[in-house]
């Protein structure tokens, strides 16, 4: 089982307010915390992983750069990575604002188990849970991938997404339930 | 039970399943709605096996700091040297002041010879232009006595050499200082000369 660590929100805030004063040691350490999941959540809508690379440093740049504008967050960094983060997903895909479905059809799945024939167990799970996914609609498979995949809380979540609480519970509820639906299918074909 | 409810507790179960608590864990404290929760917490847990490999991670880290790690040491470097606008403002403030004083300090000894230094000699003998040396100031953009001789050159040697133009009391300022000084006057100087004596 894959376990994802997230930063606790004090330790968040104390790096946010040494990083606006300049201390690189704690821009590094940010860098080096918001990086992995920021970097899941773009690749996941990215088939190509050079763009995804750029996305995810405009992000840093980004917000290095609201750091000396002094407009940095001075709550919730890790909502406001991915807000921009999001923002930049929605700038690649142009105006439709629609994530590319193909995506996760390119994506390649990660080898936790090793052995051949785990991971090929693996490919093949992987393979079932992209293919459901991709069938949901583009706020479903963002809720999902925000909740259980990057472990955003629901506030964080809802703030993101520009929806209420409610309607986030409202979502999520109806994105696993299709999602169980599809990958039942999907175990039926 | 209510739908609300039920979303309250799915929602309550990923909570706890993202601060790393089992799924196992979270149907033994909503035993009753159990049956109906695994499935769905199931499905959305296996949303992780998309998640990319940790060395692909790692990689692309190490090559993004690369880049903007050197851009984000010269914003800092920057940053330490922009003064601010008030520092810009008051720096502009003085280079203005320097250098209008500079201006003054360079135009003010080439006019006060050439204006002051006529005005004796012409004033006492004309006894038009009584002023003191500031009247040399006040009688350029007034050129009212001036155009008075001007017509009256006319009828020198040189006529077409005198523009029907303001540049003419400065002119007749020095005319009629160098009319003693220099000995070799124009027509414009005689007719001067004249005007005085007709006074």
């Amino acid at each position: 089982m894959i376990l994802i660590v997230l930063p606790d929100i004090p330790y968040e805030s104390d790096l946010l307010a040494k990083a606006q004063f300049g201390d690189q040691a704690a821009l590094r350490a940010i860098y080096e915390q918001y990086f992995p999941p920021l970097y899941q959540f773009i690749r996941l809508r990215i088939a190509d992983r050079e763009d995804a690379r750029d996305l995810a440093a405009d992000v840093f740049i980004d917000f290095f750069s609201a750091l000396q504008r002094r407009k940095a967050p001075t709550t919730s960094l890790r909502a406001w990575l991915f807000r921009v983060a999001r923002n930049k997903l929605y700038d690649h895909y142009g105006k439709k604002r629609q994530f590319s479905t193909q995506t996760l059809e390119e994506w390649v799945p990660a080898e936790h188990e090793s052995g051949p024939e785990a991971r090929f167990m693996s490919a093949a799970r992987a393979d079932r849970v992209r293919r459901a996914l991709g069938a949901l609609p583009v706020d479903q498979q963002e809720v999902l991938l925000l909740r259980f995949g990057q472990g955003l809380n629901l506030e964080e979540t809802a703030d993101l997404m520009d929806k209420s609480v409610s309607a986030v519970k409202s979502l999520q509820f109806r994105a696993v339930s299709t999602l169980r639906e599809r990958l039942d299918q999907g175990m039926g074909e | 039970m209510s739908t609300r409810d039920f979303h309250d507790i799915l929602n309550d179960c990923i909570e706890r399943m993202a601060a790393g608590q089992s799924l196992e864990v979270c149907l033994r404290l909503y035993p009753d709605d159990a049956e109906r929760l695994r499935p769905l917490l199931e499905a959305g847990a296996q949303t992780r096996h998309l998640l990319a490999e940790r060395a692909e991670i790692s990689a692309d880290q190490a090559l993004v700091w690369g880049r903007i790690g050197p851009q984000l040491a010269r914003q800092r470097l920057n940053r330490r040297r922009k003064p601010g606008i008030g520092r810009l403002l008051l720096a502009a403030v003085l280079l203005l002041g320097l250098l209008g004083g500079a201006w003054l300090a360079l135009n003010r000894p080439q006019q006060q010879p050439d204006l002051i230094e006529p005005l004796p000699t012409t004033m006492t003998p004309t006894n038009t232009y009584t002023a003191s040396p500031s009247a040399t100031f006040t009688a350029a953009p007034t050129a009212s006595p001036t155009p008075t001789p001007v017509p009256a050159s006319s009828s020198t040697p040189f006529p077409t050499l005198l523009p029907p133009t303001v540049a003419l009391p400065a002119t007749q300022f020095d005319d009629d200082g160098a009319d003693d000084d220099s000995p070799d006057d124009d027509g414009e100087r005689n007719d001067s000369d004249g005007d005085s004596e007709d006074h």
